[in-house]
């Protein structure tokens, strides 16, 4: 399985690059104020509106310091949202096992799409 | 070929042929049959025949073949439309119920009703071709012959005089057209409509018109318009356009996305034009575009609402309940996808009321109520939302029955029942598992299938809420985004960050001051003389930080079914048309916006639906 790499608080995470629409830089996040916790805001990604994720909300994880460097927007059917993520970026290959997944040794928790959404909706 | 990966095709094709044949059959109770509408029923059985033999449902295509050979003894004048009435809505609504099979993947697509129906429909269609069976005519009366090919509909060439006593005759004339135009499609006028607008006629007017009405029951219809004094009816040939009336009709089935990412596209380019100097005529171009694809996407309500009335029509009559069924706004234009995701949540609704949720007569009667139980769905646009409510004149819902049942149900315990309001308490039978159908009492007077109502309405992004007054109905609100919309709206600043208020919700907007304002019990008001209007700081309902020198305070003075309502703004920025798109998962459930729009240099502004502002959503 192809993979999209990143760390956040000092672990690796791993999505599958078949649930990614695109990466990009970061624009300009619209908070939503009385909007849940898990979402950063609205953004505009190649003309859509984008809900951003806040990853490490919805993991119980510490942000890191300052706005988020890249979005990855998700596929369809959930293409319109994305993911806030920083740095550094980068893609392998695994074996997805239970909830993780070991690239070139080194074990990376494993990422579904539908799964945050369902968080980030309180779910 | 696996039949099955054509279902949903099946399924929304049988429905489209369902609902135009149902709309058809109703006109077969009221008024005459003329042979145009025949025919189209008979197309309509016809492919749903077809179709279903190909998918493999022999019962259901045995059953539409039946009514087939109905319609055709129709056609030829040899049966009552009137007394077919009966017996063809049985048929269609039996058809609909194995339609319905069909999409829930029953192994067996069949209805117990069905064998019924086809004796009763081979009965009629026997009766009318045996010996010395009587022909009808179309109000109903025996008639010895059958009707001619001569008196079939199409395009028809019809001479008058208006009458001479009459004053303003070109304004006469002009109704006569306007009346003569709801007997189908006038392609040609002598003296033209823009003549008779500069008072230009002579008494004389010649009309082609393109008709399914046989030329007797035009010759009758137009002989009932007052103004006509005399008429001479002959065949024509539509000048120019034969082959309009067909075409017309001609549908494309096209993917719901490919025409979203047009509308993108369009909405792209009408932004781009409309910022560009000296483009003004390609803007307007543009805007046109934008308008019919909004417009190609958008179908009258209608279209369900026959749907929902034959089911409710139906199952009131098993269930012995007699239920009126009211439908408001069946004009409203909406998405084809939310109609099309709308329609099984309305028919679970419309279901469990007639089901659990209507008494009995006895027992109405019982509780002075009236024997006939009320429902009403009533479908409206709220700026860019689309607000359905269904709401009935049952039983009720108790909220603490419903609680000990969730308790009972393992659903929530009983701390966390004592904890749960009574609204609250009602969302419990929106919970999978909440209840079955073999348990209709008075907790589960609803119940069933309202998990499945829930996930169907949030799938459209939408909201529902639940009303009740025990004993005296039950009223479900569901909102919904209405998809991209291009509306006009003020923008306003509170708490430094940007909103957009729709026009359309707006009276007025006041200038906020020491002079205009005053406080009562904490609370501030707008005073203006005698009246004065509760104020809602804008920062503080959404949980900003205010700002602390705002630069012009205003205030948004908004109609609202519970009073005049204030919305103290730090500033109103601009007025603008703002093209909204829906809010994506999971933003989707805040109640608080109806929309988002990226405005010209980059940034985003939430849309406000201001009845959940107010917190009044759902009230009422």
């Amino acid at each position: 399985m192809d993979l999209l790499t990143f760390q956040l608080d000092g672990t690796r995470y791993a999505l599958p690059l078949d649930a990614v629409a695109e990466v990009l830089v970061a624009p300009a996040v619209r908070r939503v104020p009385a909007g849940p916790p898990g979402v950063l805001g609205l953004a505009e990604a190649c003309g859509r509106i984008v809900a951003v994720l806040d990853l490490a909300e919805l993991l119980g994880r510490s942000a890191p310091p300052g706005a988020p460097r890249h979005l990855v927007r998700f596929a369809p059917p959930h293409d319109r949202s994305a993911l806030a993520v920083g740095q550094p970026l980068g893609t392998g290959t695994g074996t997805p096992g239970a909830g993780h997944v070991v690239i070139a040794g080194v074990p990376h928790v494993l990422l579904d799409t539908a799964e945050l959404l369902k968080r980030a909706s309180g779910g | 070929m696996d039949p099955s990966h054509y279902l949903d095709l099946f399924v929304a094709e049988a429905r489209e042929h369902l609902g135009a044949a149902s709309e058809l059959t109703a006109g077969l109770a009221t008024s005459e049959a003329p042979e145009g509408a025949l025919r189209e029923l008979f197309r309509h059985l016809h492919s749903i025949k077809g179709m279903a033999a190909s998918m493999g449902y022999a019962a259901m295509s045995a059953l539409a073949h039946d009514a087939e050979s109905l319609m055709e003894r129709l056609r030829e004048g040899g049966l009552n439309p009137g007394a077919a009435h009966g017996v063809l809505e049985g048929t269609l609504a039996c058809l609909e119920r194995m339609v319905e099979a069909a999409e829930r993947r029953t192994e067996r697509v069949d209805d117990p009703e069905r064998a019924s129906l086809q004796d009763r429909l081979e009965r009629e269609v026997r009766g009318a071709a045996g010996p010395g069976a009587p022909a009808y005519d179309a109000g109903g009366h025996a008639t010895p012959a059958r009707r001619g090919p001569d008196l079939a509909a199409g395009c028809v060439r019809i001479a008058l005089i208006v009458r001479r006593d009459a004053s303003f005759p070109a304004v006469r004339a002009a109704l006569v057209l306007g009346r003569l135009a709801k007997l189908g499609r006038i392609v040609r006028t002598e003296p033209p409509m823009a003549a008779l607008r500069m008072g230009h006629f002579d008494g004389r007017l010649l009309v082609t018109i393109v008709s399914e009405h046989s030329a007797r029951a035009l010759g009758v219809k137009i002989a009932a318009i007052e103004d006509v004094a005399t008429f001479t009816l002959g065949p024509a040939e539509a000048p120019g356009e034969p082959a309009r009336p067909e075409a017309a009709k001609l549908s494309l089935r096209v993917r719901a996305d490919r025409l979203d990412a047009l509308l993108e596209d369009a909405i792209d380019l009408m932004s781009s034009l409309g910022r560009a100097p000296g483009l003004e005529r390609e803007a307007k171009t543009a805007r046109r575009l934008y308008d019919g694809l909004v417009d190609v996407r958008l179908v009258p309500f209608e279209v369900a609402a026959r749907r929902i009335e034959r089911v409710a029509q139906e199952l009131g009559r098993r269930l012995g309940k007699p239920v009126r069924l009211e439908v408001a706004g069946r004009d409203v234009r909406l998405d084809r996808g939310v109609l099309d995701g709308l329609t099984d949540p309305l028919l679970h609704m419309i279901r469990n009321a007639i089901d659990h949720g209507i008494e009995p007569p006895e027992e109405r009667r019982r509780r002075k109520k009236p024997e006939v139980g009320r429902i009403g769905i009533a479908i409206k646009r709220r700026s860019a939302s689309l607000v359905v409510t269904v709401r009935d004149d049952g039983r009720g819902l108790d909220p603490r029955a419903i609680k000990q049942e969730a308790i009972e149900r393992g659903l929530i315990g009983p701390a966390q029942a004592v904890r749960l309001t009574d609204p609250e308490a009602l969302q419990l039978i929106t919970l999978p598992g909440f209840s079955t159908s073999a348990a209709p009492n008075e907790v589960s007077g609803r119940g069933v299938g309202m998990d499945i109502v829930r996930s169907g309405v949030e799938t459209l992004g939408g909201r529902l809420r639940i009303e009740t007054r025990p004993g005296r109905g039950t009223r479900f609100e569901m909102t919904f985004p209405v998809g991209v919309a291009l509306i006009p709206a003020f923008l306003v600043r509170a708490g430094g960050e940007v909103f957009a208020v729709p026009l359309s919700a707006l009276e007025r907007i006041a200038v906020l001051d020491d002079q205009n304002t005053e406080w009562r019990d904490g609370a501030r008001f707008l005073s203006e003389g005698e009246s004065t209007i509760a104020l809602t700081r804008l920062d503080e309902r959404l949980g900003l930080a205010p700002d602390p020198a705002p630069p012009a305070p205003m205030v948004l003075v908004c109609p609202s079914p519970y009073g005049a309502r204030g919305l103290e703004v730090d500033a109103v920025l601009d007025r603008r048309e703002i093209v909204v798109r829906p809010l994506p998962a999971p933003l989707q459930a805040v109640p608080l916006y109806a929309g988002a729009a990226s405005l010209p240099d980059g940034s985003i502004a939430l849309l406000l639906d201001l009845p959940a502002v107010w917190g009044e959503e759902g009230r009422g």
